[in-house]
C-alpha cells in the first residue's frame, strides 16, 4: 500500500522554539492513523505543515503525492481538514455552510450531505456563532465528510467534547473509515484506540513510536509471575532487553514484555526466573503501553512494589489483575 | 470564473449592510448636490461623504477578513478555493460596490450640471483609477497581519488619506504632480506585488519585506529626486517648444546693488532681480520653481529656499522678474566679506493663446471655455464669480477679470499634470473670485513651453539695506 502522507525530517521554529526536530512520518492509504502525543508535542504544527497552513523551516512533506507547500485546489478537494482551532464563517447557518462549500467539491454527495445533518441533528437555520462548540465540530465534520475524498485530516477533534458529542463524531468518523484514509491527532490515547488502525507517537519534536494498532496491541503484554520466594531486583540472571518496567512484590514479579509471544514466553520466563508457580498475562491498554515505552516516561517509575504501591500500580494499569 | 461568481454572491450576502451603506451615502451625495436644501446637518456634503469613506473603509476591512490571510486558523485555506479566483473576486468586489457607486455618483453630478459626457469620460474614468491607486495599497498592506489592532490602524490611515482627499485642495502646483504620481506608482506597484505574493502563496514574511521596501523607496525618493528631472519629464510635455530659444534672462546689472539683503535672524532675505528678453507678444511667464545657491571661495555653499516676489505678470511690456530667498544668518554673517558666487536655475512657464469669455450677470452657469462652466451673481460689494471644472482645475492659467479682483487664489495653483482628473470625491473643482466691474471675463491661457535658465555670477558681494 502506497503512503499518502509523507514527511521527512520535517523541522519547524517558532522564534528560537524548536518544536518539531527532524520529524520523519508515513501514512498508509486506507489506515486510520492515531497521532498522539502530549500537549505541545508539535501535533498541531505537524498537521498545519501537512495541509500548507504552515511552511517548514526544512525537510519536506507530501500529502496525497503532492510537496505539502504545493497543495493546490485539486488536492484540497480530496482532503477533508477538521480543526478545534480553525476559525469557521460564523455568520454563516450550517445550511448555507454546506450549500456554499458544495460547489467546491466536484465529488459532493447531496445524499451523504442530508444523512450526515439527520445523524448529527444540526439544526441548518442557526448560525455557526450560535452553536456549540460540540456543534460546530459537528458541523465541520459533516462539511468534510460530505464530499469523497482520500484523506482526512483531523487535529484534536474531540478536545473538551461531552461523551454524547464524542460518540456521535466517532460513530460518522468509523462510517467513513475504510473508504478514506484518516489521521487523526489527540492527547488522549483513549479517544483514538477504539478505531484507530496505525498510531504514532510524537514528543519532543520527533516521532518516537509508529506502528501498526493490531501488532503493537499484541506484543504487549503485563506479565505477572508468581514465585516461592521473593526476588531481588535486578537479577544476576541475564534480563532481556524486551521486558521494561520490572517490580517486584512479595513472591511476584511484573514486568512488561514488549514482544511478547504466548507459546515462546513460559519457556523464556522459567530460563530467567527458574521454577514458577504461575504466569498471567494480560492486555494493556494504550495509555499503559505508551507510558511504559522507552521516551515517554513523564514520570520516574517505581522500581519495587510493597503492599502499599499495590494501590499505585492499579491507578496506573485499572486493567491490572492480582 | 464560476468560483469568483460564487465567492461574490458569498460576500455579498455577508456584507449586503456595509454595500447599502456605500451605495446610499453615494446616492445621497449625488442628490445633495442638485437638492441645495436648506442649512442643517442633514444637508452637510461633508457628512454623506464622511459615511461614504466609513462604509468603503468598513466594507474593504470586512470583505479581506472574510478570507483572511494573514494566520494560520483560517477556515478557506484547507478548502479547494483558487488564488486567482479569491484575489479577483476581491478586487471585482471592492470595484463593483466602492468604484462603481462613486462613479455613477460622480456621473450624475457632472452630466446634471450641464458637462457634456463626451468631453468629461476620460476624467470620469481616470477618478476612478485614481480611487483604485488609493485602495489598492491599503488593501495589500492590510493582509501583512489579521490581527485587529493592526486592520484598524491601515484602514485608519486610508480614512485619514480618504478625508484628505475630499477637503484636499487638489494636487501640488506646477511640476508638483510628478513626485506626486512617482510616489503613488511606486506604492501601488508595491501594493499588487504584495497582494501577489499573498494571494498566490501566502508569505506573509516575503510580503512585510516587499511592503516595507517599497514604502521606505519612496521614503528615500521623496528626498532624493532631483527638480531637474521633473523638469526634464514635464519639457516633454511642451505644446511649442520652440518658442523657448528667443527667451534670455538677465539678472541684475552686473553689480551688487541688485542684491539687497533685509534683516532679521535667524534668516536673511536676498532679494534677486533681473529681465526676460524674448518674450513673445501677448504671452506671460509664470514662475515654477527658482533653485538657487551660494557658493563662498573657501568651498562653502548653502541652498536657499527662494519664492517668486513679483506681484504682476512678466511680459514683454514688463519683463522685470524678482524673487526672494532665504539664507542662513550663520552662513551669511561668516561669508559677507567676501566675494560669493550665486548658481542658480529659474525654472518657468511660458503661457499664451489666451482665449477669453464674457459672463453675463444672470446667476445661470454658463460655459466658459476651456471645460469650465461659471456663473455670476451680484453681491453686496458687487460681483462674484464662481467657475466650477470637473474632476481637475485646468491646466492654464485662468483669470477672472473683474476690475478689483482678488483673483490670486482664482488662477493659482495651476498644476501642469496631463491627467485629466485629480483624487476627490466631489468631482468638481471650484474656485471664486470676486469685483466690482458689470461685466465678468474669464480669460485663460495655455501653457506653450516650459523652460529653464540656469546662471551663475561670480564675486558678488553681499551687503545690506534697510
Amino acid at each position: 500500500m502506497s503512503d499518502l502522507i509523507r514527511a521527512i525530517n520535517l523541522v519547524k521554529r517558532f522564534r528560537s522554539l524548536r518544536v518539531l526536530d527532524g520529524l520523519n512520518l508515513a501514512v498508509q492509504e486506507n489506515s486510520v492513523f492515531g497521532l498522539a502525543g502530549p500537549n505541545g508535542a508539535g501535533k498541531t504544527t505537524t498537521i498545519k505543515i501537512l495541509v500548507n497552513i504552515l511552511r517548514p523551516n526544512a525537510g519536506r512533506a507530501e500529502v496525497l503525492g503532492v510537496d505539502s507547500h504545493k497543495l493546490g485546489p485539486e488536492t484540497f478537494a480530496q482532503i477533508g481538514y477538521v480543526s478545534e482551532n480553525q476559525e469557521t464563517p460564523e455568520w454563516m447557518t450550517v445550511g448555507y455552510l454546506l450549500s456554499y462549500l458544495k460547489p467546491f467539491y466536484p465529488t459532493w454527495d447531496d445524499a451523504r450531505a442530508a444523512q450526515l445533518i439527520r445523524q448529527f441533528d444540526l439544526p441548518l437555520d442557526r448560525q455557526l456563532r450560535h452553536l456549540s462548540r460540540g456543534m460546530r465540530m459537528k458541523a465541520a465534520l459533516a462539511s468534510s465528510l460530505a464530499y469523497r475524498r482520500r484523506l482526512l485530516i483531523m487535529d484534536e477533534p474531540f478536545s473538551g467534547l461531552d461523551p454524547l458529542v464524542r460518540e456521535d463524531l466517532i460513530q460518522g468518523l468509523l462510517e467513513s473509515a475504510g473508504e478514506t484514509t484518516i489521521l487523526i491527532s489527540s492527547h488522549d490515547l483513549a479517544e483514538i484506540e477504539s478505531f484507530a488502525t496505525h498510531l504514532g507517537y510524537l514528543d519532543g519534536g520527533r516521532l518516537q513510536f509508529s506502528e501498526e494498532m493490531t501488532s503493537l496491541t499484541a506484543r504487549f503484554r503485563e506479565v505477572e509471575v508468581i514465585v516461592d520466594s521473593p526476588p531481588l531486583l535486578p537479577l544476576d540472571r541475564a534480563w532481556p532487553a524486551d521486558w521494561l518496567r520490572p517490580e517486584t512484590a512479595p513472591a511476584l514479579i511484573r514486568f512488561v514484555a514488549t514482544n511478547f509471544d504466548p507459546e515462546r514466553a513460559p519457556a523464556e520466563i522459567r530460563g530467567v526466573f527458574g521454577e514458577v508457580r504461575n504466569i498471567s498475562a494480560h492486555p494493556m491498554p494504550l495509555r499503559a503501553i505508551f507510558v511504559t515505552l522507552p521516551g515517554t516516561e513523564r514520570k520516574p517509575r517505581l522500581r519495587s512494589i510493597h503492599a502499599s504501591g499495590l494501590a499505585y500500580f492499579q491507578e496506573r494499569f485499572p486493567i491490572f489483575e492480582v | 470564473m464560476r468560483q469568483v461568481w460564487h465567492i461574490f454572491k458569498k460576500d455579498f450576502r455577508y456584507l449586503r449592510y456595509e454595500v447599502s451603506v456605500v451605495a446610499l451615502s453615494a446616492a445621497a451625495f449625488a442628490i445633495l448636490h442638485f437638492l441645495h436644501p436648506r442649512a442643517g446637518l442633514l444637508s452637510d456634503a461633508l457628512l454623506y461623504e464622511v459615511c461614504l469613506l466609513l462604509g468603503i473603509v468598513m466594507l474593504m476591512g470586512r470583505l479581506l477578513l472574510a478570507e483572511p490571510i494573514s494566520g494560520d486558523r483560517q477556515f478557506w485555506v484547507t478548502r479547494p478555493y483558487r488564488w486567482k479566483s479569491l484575489l479577483a473576486e476581491k478586487l471585482l468586489f471592492i470595484l463593483m460596490f466602492v468604484n462603481v457607486p462613486m462613479l455613477l455618483a460622480q456621473f450624475f453630478i457632472v452630466t446634471g450640471d450641464g458637462f457634456p459626457l463626451h468631453s468629461n469620460l476620460a476624467g470620469l474614468l481616470w477618478s476612478q483609477v485614481l480611487l483604485t491607486f488609493l485602495w489598492l495599497p491599503f488593501v495589500a498592506f492590510s493582509t501583512l497581519s489579521a490581527a485587529k489592532p493592526y486592520q484598524v490602524i491601515v484602514f485608519a490611515i486610508m480614512l485619514l488619506f480618504g478625508f484628505g482627499m475630499t477637503e484636499g485642495n487638489g494636487p501640488l502646483s506646477g511640476f508638483g504632480w510628478l513626485p506626486g504620481f512617482l510616489m503613488s506608482t511606486i506604492v501601488f506597484v508595491t501594493g499588487a506585488v504584495v497582494l501577489y505574493v499573498q494571494y498566490r502563496k501566502r508569505r506573509v514574511v516575503l510580503s512585510r519585506f516587499l511592503a516595507i521596501a517599497g514604502l521606505f523607496t519612496v521614503f528615500v525618493l521623496l528626498g532624493a529626486l532631483p527638480l531637474p528631472l521633473f523638469y526634464a519629464v514635464q519639457s516633454r510635455f511642451s505644446k511649442q517648444p520652440e518658442l523657448g530659444s528667443s527667451i534670455h534672462m538677465t539678472l541684475g546689472h552686473g553689480s551688487s546693488e541688485a542684491f539687497r539683503l533685509k534683516s532679521d535672524r535667524p534668516r536673511v532675505l536676498l532679494e534677486i532681480s533681473g529681465s526676460m528678453q524674448g518674450i513673445p507678444v501677448e504671452s506671460e511667464i509664470h514662475a515654477d520653481a527658482f533653485v538657487i545657491s551660494l557658493h563662498s571661495p573657501d568651498g562653502g555653499s548653502e541652498e536657499l529656499e527662494c519664492f517668486n516676489s513679483k506681484p504682476r505678470r512678466t511680459s514683454a511690456a514688463d519683463p522685470t522678474i524678482s524673487f526672494g530667498c532665504f539664507s542662513n544668518s550663520v552662513f551669511f554673517n561668516r561669508e559677507r566679506d567676501q566675494p560669493l558666487s550665486i548658481h542658480g536655475s529659474f525654472y518657468f512657464t511660458l503661457f499664451g493663446d489666451a482665449q477669453s469669455r464674457t459672463i453675463p450677470l444672470t446667476g445661470q452657469t454658463v460655459d466658459a471655455g476651456g471645460g469650465l462652466r461659471c456663473s455670476v451673481e451680484t453681491v453686496v460689494n458687487g460681483r462674484l464669480v464662481q467657475c466650477n471644472s470637473p474632476f481637475r482645475w485646468p491646466d492654464r492659467l485662468i483669470y477672472a477679470n473683474l476690475g478689483q479682483t482678488t483673483d490670486v487664489n482664482f488662477t493659482l495653483p495651476v498644476s501642469y499634470s496631463p491627467f485629466p482628473a485629480n483624487l476627490h470625491i466631489e468631482p468638481f473643482e471650484t474656485r471664486l473670485a470676486s469685483g466690482d466691474l458689470p461685466d465678468v471675463t474669464i480669460i485663460a491661457e495655455e501653457p506653450l513651453v516650459h523652460l529653464r535658465r540656469d546662471f551663475e555670477l561670480r564675486d558678488v558681494h553681499l551687503t545690506w539695506t534697510k
